[in-house]
């Protein structure tokens, strides 16, 4: 379990690095739009098309390396002081509705891009880029969101099997 | 199953959820699915994903991750020292002067940065051990830094005000306008508490002592601070105003703009600039993720007609329009105690909407109100998120207790004013009513 865990922090490390990098072509393609606009004259037709897939990058793939800094709100008025085995219990009962919404993302997200693929279906726009890439997103996104539920899920049974008394982590 | 029955079990079972801590974002999306299911049928889970792809399209949504870069490289630019320097001249030798001059540095800090933790950050570092060095009251200086931070989302630009527009489908640009004179209306009320806090009791906030007082030539000389903040915020706002930028593009230039202060000042280096990136592409997650449950949850309450109901509740309450805006913006208020301000939007604008809808109220109006609400929860006990901000950057010595009793006399100053804007709506309207 331990050996899953460190894997699974390894790999949302990673790609939360991928996806904080995407950050600096956000910036620079929006800059260069607006001059290209304004100081050459001749708008880009690919420079809003290519931006929402860059941000859509950044906040699906981001989502598990969110949930593993501990980054997502939580309102933990009711919690905070709980003793850890039963907070740990909690949450293994809560993270059903967690997984719920997790794999619903993952099954509906890639039958939606795997109907865009076979359709060939672009982007409703002037470039018209494959628009697979962007919904191709959704459920590569929830899985790994998915992959740090499920760490989470076993540092809590951990936390369960552990002496009483030996405190959380 | 009865129609009210489906409404409270939405209703109720998300406030359950919610209280287990379970993050907000998962509960959202989790119950919704859920219900969905329960309600409609396994047809109905399309709607799940659907409204995950649509926010994510959300164009004007760009404009989240470029603010937030720009508040995070502005964090380490060295800008806010700066400003402090040239305030503590000016400023210094009045009575309450450096508590006054800091919230005046914290509006222009606020103007820069879309978000609420930068003023209170940075100036927590710089300002807060200068004001308690000098003998200024503890709970003063305290207050003023805590609270001068929980206007960033008021102020424009604003990631909240983002969030809310692209939801709610309400101009961006217009609900910036909008928070421009309450914001000022809240910091002039701020300046104006301890300006006469200070008059009465001067022992509060002491003038510096006349060795440390600049000359007048040191005084204008560093005026130059300012000038560079000061020109990237007209040329933001300007831009958005004159619609030469839309907010997203604004955004951009924004964190470009940053980089450069960051550079001018000497403080531009690749591993700051590289934990920016990690930054805003974290509160970017946090909150696309809360976007897309928030979307899920209001395809719930749409087709299951949990809205209409809520609006019939709501519309038999013996108070009037008047009477039910007070009722919403007091859900909100109350709501901005426990939980965080973008999680109750997502949470209450669905809920919310058809009411306004229905009862013929000025969309843009409401929702700064709403805003301005939600944001007075930045700072309130006991889980104002500017409180736990401080608490970080505080010196050793300042209790959460002394943080909860020092922001009291600016909350109330801050309900006053949205109080003000319930009854003067040009406040909030007449800005954005100028933009074509």
């Amino acid at each position: 379990m331990q050996t899953f865990i460190k894997i699974v922090s390894n790999i949302n490390e990673l790609v939360g690095k991928i996806a904080a990098f995407l950050m600096a072509p956000l910036v620079l393609i929006t800059v260069y739009e607006v001059i290209m606009r304004y100081l050459v004259k001749r708008p880009t037709i690919w420079a809003w098309d290519l931006n929402i897939q860059v941000f859509a990058g950044i906040a699906m793939l981001g989502g598990g390396y969110t949930l593993l800094q501990k980054g997502h709100v939580v309102v933990d008025v009711f919690v905070m002081k709980m003793d850890p085995r039963k907070r740990a219990w909690l949450d293994i009962m809560t993270s059903f509705f967690f997984f719920a919404g997790i794999i619903v993302m993952i099954l509906g997200g890639w039958e939606m891009a795997w109907m865009s693929i076979k359709a060939g279906e672009t982007m409703p726009t002037v470039w018209a880029p494959p628009y697979y890439i962007m919904k191709l997103l959704v459920p590569v996104g929830a899985f790994f969101v998915l992959l740090q539920g499920v760490s989470d899920l076993l540092q809590n049974i951990l936390v369960i099997l552990k002496k009483p008394g030996s405190g959380r982590d | 199953m009865e129609p009210w029955m489906i409404a409270l079990i939405t209703v109720i079972s998300l406030l359950i959820l919610l209280m287990t801590g379970l993050p907000v974002a998962f509960a959202l999306t989790g119950l919704s699915a859920l219900l969905l299911y329960l309600f409609l049928g396994p047809s109905a889970l399309f709607m799940v994903v659907g409204s995950a792809f649509k926010q994510i399209g959300t164009e004007v949504f760009i404009a989240i991750p470029l603010f937030v870069l720009m508040a995070a490289i502005l964090q380490f630019s060295g800008i806010a020292s700066s400003l402090y320097a040239t305030m503590h001249m000016w400023m210094g030798p009045l009575r309450g002067g450096l508590a006054i001059g800091t919230i005046f540095i914290c509006a222009i800090i606020d103007a820069l940065s879309g978000i609420g933790a930068t003023a209170t950050t940075t100036m927590g570092l710089i300002a807060l051990p200068e004001m308690l060095k000098r003998n200024y009251n503890k709970h003063m200086a305290v207050g003023i830094v805590t609270v001068g931070g929980a206007l960033g989302p008021l102020i424009p630009p604003s990631v909240l005000m983002i969030i809310v527009g692209g939801y709610a489908q309400l101009s961006v640009g217009k609900l910036f306008l909008g928070g421009v004179f309450p914001g000022l209306l809240i910091t002039l009320g701020y300046a104006l508490y301890m300006g006469i806090r200070c008059a009465i009791r001067p022992q509060d906030g002491p003038a510096i002592d006349p060795s440390e007082r600049g000359s007048m030539r040191e005084k204008v000389a560093s005026l130059k601070y300012v000038i560079l903040p000061l020109g990237l915020i007209f040329f933001i706002m300007g831009g958005i105003y004159t619609g030469i930028f839309t907010p997203t593009e604004a955004a951009g230039f924004g964190a470009m703009g940053a980089v450069v202060i960051a550079m001018a000042y000497g403080k531009f280096n690749l591993s700051d600039m590289a934990s920016a990136f990690k930054l805003a592409m974290r509160v970017t997650c946090m909150i696309m993720w809360l976007v897309v449950g928030g979307g899920c949850y209001s395809a719930l309450v749409t087709v299951t007609g949990t809205g209409h109901l809520v609006l019939d509740v709501l519309s038999n309450l013996p108070f009037g329009a008047m009477g039910i805006i007070i009722v919403m913006l007091g859900i909100a208020l109350i709501m901005g105690m426990f939980i965080d301000p973008v999680a109750i939007s997502m949470i209450c604008i669905p809920i919310f909407l058809p009411v306004i809808n229905a009862l013929g109220i000025d969309l843009l109006w409401f929702m700064l109100l709403f805003v301005i609400a939600v944001v007075i929860g930045y700072i309130t006990p006991p889980f104002g998120l500017n409180i736990f901000y401080m608490k970080g950057v505080a010196p050793d010595g300042i209790t959460i207790m002394d943080i909860y009793k020092a922001v009291m006399p600016f909350t109330a100053v801050k309900i006053f004013c949205l109080g003000l804007c319930i009854l003067f709506p040009g406040i909030l309207t007449y800005l954005p009513g100028l933009l074509k």
